[in-house]
């Protein structure tokens, strides 16, 4: 099948007075049309940043150091700025983290999304843009007499289904969604979540959710990549990665949450703190915080293979899972 | 009103009835004021010696006003607040220095609640100073101890640090370790670990869990995760709109929830399953603000099985529907 986007060994750093961020390291996964991929990992693991390098939204500071990200077929780092600007937002959009504050607080909704439209549709006329507003708006739930108001008369959930609709606007192939729902309310973030994937199903785009809380991904994402430090350490089918976590982060991840299924039961917790990836260290990435770490984690780099169709792990020692529960077999510290 | 009767006074650090707070809305220096928001309406609970009482509910329920009237921070409209059977609102002067050894705080935000100007030390130390506990030898000694039980290790490491120069984990640890220093009996603690990740996370809840333990203290627990007070907490009150609808044992009302509210709120929890495709939770609209309320039930406009009898009458009061389980709801046969 041919996929819609595909990010091949992308490495990229942030220049700063105090020396270069590995921000990004190494990272390959593609995305077919109409799938959902998830990727899952804390603040400061680079899954913004991989967001941004696919929007060609990097600060200029940033230094994209090896790699390729294709979108349908064409390598976006070598087109010129201006036709990239072309497939921004029509190909590829992005729903913001802290959508709230991504309004702008003196225009009326309806006409900045009305703008976006016109800005990338020079052949729409403005009632025709103004007639797509309004069956944005019945798709995202908000009520159509409510195009004339200000953002600072909508609430946090109505904001938020705004910048939805405006990432909606020209129909793009692939939705970025960073965080759609973090500042929400559960009962909001459960309407919200239900309202993009019915979206998804309806017009066959794909989507890119990045969130650091591991139900919202696990509940919203046929594929799951798991981030660690720049790297990413896990993907997956998503019903795989969850029953058999093969990498002892994303395991770590997964139990160290509590939740209200089943019976309540003890928290893992992973030592340490991720590392600062000025000097992130040496061999894996994550072996001064692992339970398994070898000799070998501490010197070499884990590349990524594969451990079952479409699920692969970057790591030396992946866990097996346990013939009847419990904890994952791993090769135990010298 | 029914109040849940607590065993006997003495068992319960601290009693709260009829507890209210309400804000004046629109008032200006020459305007008179234009409504009241109703932030906590007549809210009763207590907190047994010992235990870690939870208080869960969407942003906007009333949760942290009600954790700032308990230490004094907020002062009530009515109602009354017994610490250790002492009225507090009688508390002023050098009673309140006393009260706030024996009452603490751990707030949201560590990046807020820590002074940037002043050091680790300085810091853990200033409870002991105002207090003028111990000589500076001792108080070298007891902020060693509170770090190195906070797991910031070795503490003498720490001292001269400013709060840039550690991680958010690190620093909430410090705060909790400020909280502690004078052996407080009871804690108010609000969202201690929200802005936190979740690798830290988890560290984090298991020290206050372990804490408690070995300090023997009582928390406030206030959060809007039901799986985190779920995890930490013996009992669980649940706020809507300035009201408790329910409170029970953390397990009874995660597993058997009474009230249509709680109900919603806890089917709209994500789940780290692939596998499960939770019901959409029974909900009607959005939270509005308790602004002029109608005397009626708070959750009427929201209930998805509201009756007349909800309508014509007050809002109902929380009655034992089981032992120990309470519940505000009309519809509840008890």
């Amino acid at each position: 099948m041919d996929a819609l986007l595909k990010i091949e060994n992308f490495t990229m750093h942030y220049r700063t007075r105090a020396g270069h961020v590995k921000a990004v390291d190494d990272v390959t996964f593609s995305l077919a049309h109409g799938q959902s991929l998830g990727l899952v990992g804390e603040s400061g693991c680079g899954k913004t940043s991989v967001a941004m390098s696919i929007m060609r939204l990097l600060p200029y500071n940033s230094e994209i150091k090896s790699g390729t990200i294709v979108l349908h077929g064409q390598d976006i780092y070598s087109m010129r700025e201006e036709e990239f600007r072309k497939l921004r937002w029509k190909e590829v959009a992005m729903i913001f983290q802290a959508a709230m504050n991504a309004l702008n607080p003196v225009y009326t909704v309806g006409s900045q999304i009305t703008e976006v439209i016109l800005e990338h549709e020079p052949e729409v006329s403005e009632r025709e843009a103004r007639q797509r507003v309004t069956e944005l708006f019945s798709t995202v739930g908000i009520p159509e007499e409510r195009m004339d108001h200000y953002p600072h008369e909508y609430s946090g959930g109505m904001k938020q289904r705004a910048v939805i609709a405006m990432a909606l606007a020209c129909n793009p192939s692939l939705i970025i969604a960073d965080e759609p729902t973090t500042a929400l309310d559960v009962i909001v973030q459960d309407k919200i979540l239900r309202e993009m994937e019915e979206i998804r199903r309806k017009t066959g785009m794909s989507m890119m959710y990045i969130s650091h809380d591991v139900s919202v991904i696990a509940e919203v994402s046929d594929i799951v990549g798991v981030m660690y430090a720049g790297k990413l350490v896990e993907i997956g089918p998503a019903d795989d990665v969850f029953k058999r976590p093969r990498h002892p982060y994303t395991y770590g991840l997964m139990n160290a949450y509590p939740s209200i299924l089943g019976e309540k039961r003890d928290l893992a917790t992973i030592p340490g703190e991720p590392p600062n990836l000025m000097f992130p260290p040496l061999g894996c990435r994550f072996h001064p915080r692992c339970d398994w770490a070898t000799d070998e984690c501490g010197q070499v780099e884990p590349r990524a293979r594969y451990v079952g169709p479409d699920h692969s792990v970057a790591c030396h020692n992946p866990l097996r899972a346990p013939s009847s529960g419990g904890e994952p077999i791993g090769v135990a510290t010298a | 009103m029914a109040l849940p009767q607590p065993n006997k006074e003495s068992d319960s650090i601290v009693v709260v009835k009829g507890l209210t707070k309400h804000f004046s809305v629109g008032r200006g220096l020459f305007r008179r004021e234009q409504a009241r928001l109703h932030a906590v309406d007549d809210v009763s609970f207590d907190v047994a010696r010992g235990e870690v009482f939870g208080l869960v509910g969407e942003s906007g329920c009333g949760k942290t006003t009600t954790g700032r009237m308990l230490v004094k921070l907020t002062v009530p409209t009515s109602g009354d607040i017994f610490v250790d059977n002492e009225d507090i609102s009688a508390i002023s002067g050098q009673g309140m220095r006393e009260f706030r050894q024996r009452v603490q705080m751990i707030f949201q935000d560590p990046y807020e609640s820590l002074d940037p100007r002043m050091t680790v030390f300085d810091i853990i130390s200033e409870p002991l100073n105002v207090n003028h506990i111990g000589n500076l030898e001792e108080r070298e000694e007891r902020v060693a101890y509170m770090l190195s039980r906070v797991g910031i290790t070795p503490p003498e490491m720490f001292f001269f640090r400013f709060p840039h120069e550690l991680s958010g984990g690190q620093r909430q640890r410090v705060a909790i370790a400020r909280a502690l220093v004078v052996n407080p009996e009871f804690i108010v603690a609000d969202e201690p670990t929200s802005m936190l990740d979740v690798s830290i996370r988890t560290g984090v809840m298991k020290l206050l869990a372990e804490l408690q333990e070995d300090f023997g203290m009582s928390y406030l627990y206030i959060t809007h995760d039901l799986a985190v007070a779920r995890y930490l907490c013996d009992r669980i009150a649940v706020m809507y709109l300035g009201k408790i609808v329910e409170m029970a044992g953390a397990e009874d009302i995660i597993k058997n929830p009474l009230h249509p509210y709680s109900k919603a709120l806890i089917s709209a929890v994500p789940l780290p399953d692939p596998a499960i495709r939770r019901d959409v939770p029974n909900i009607k609209g959005g939270v509005s603000k308790p602004i002029n309320p109608p005397p009626r039930c708070r959750f009427y406009p929201r209930c998805p099985v509201a009756k007349n009898i909800c309508r014509d009458s007050d809002h109902p009061e929380l009655c034992e529907a089981s032992p120990g389980h309470f519940v505000a709801c009309h519809l509840v046969a008890r």
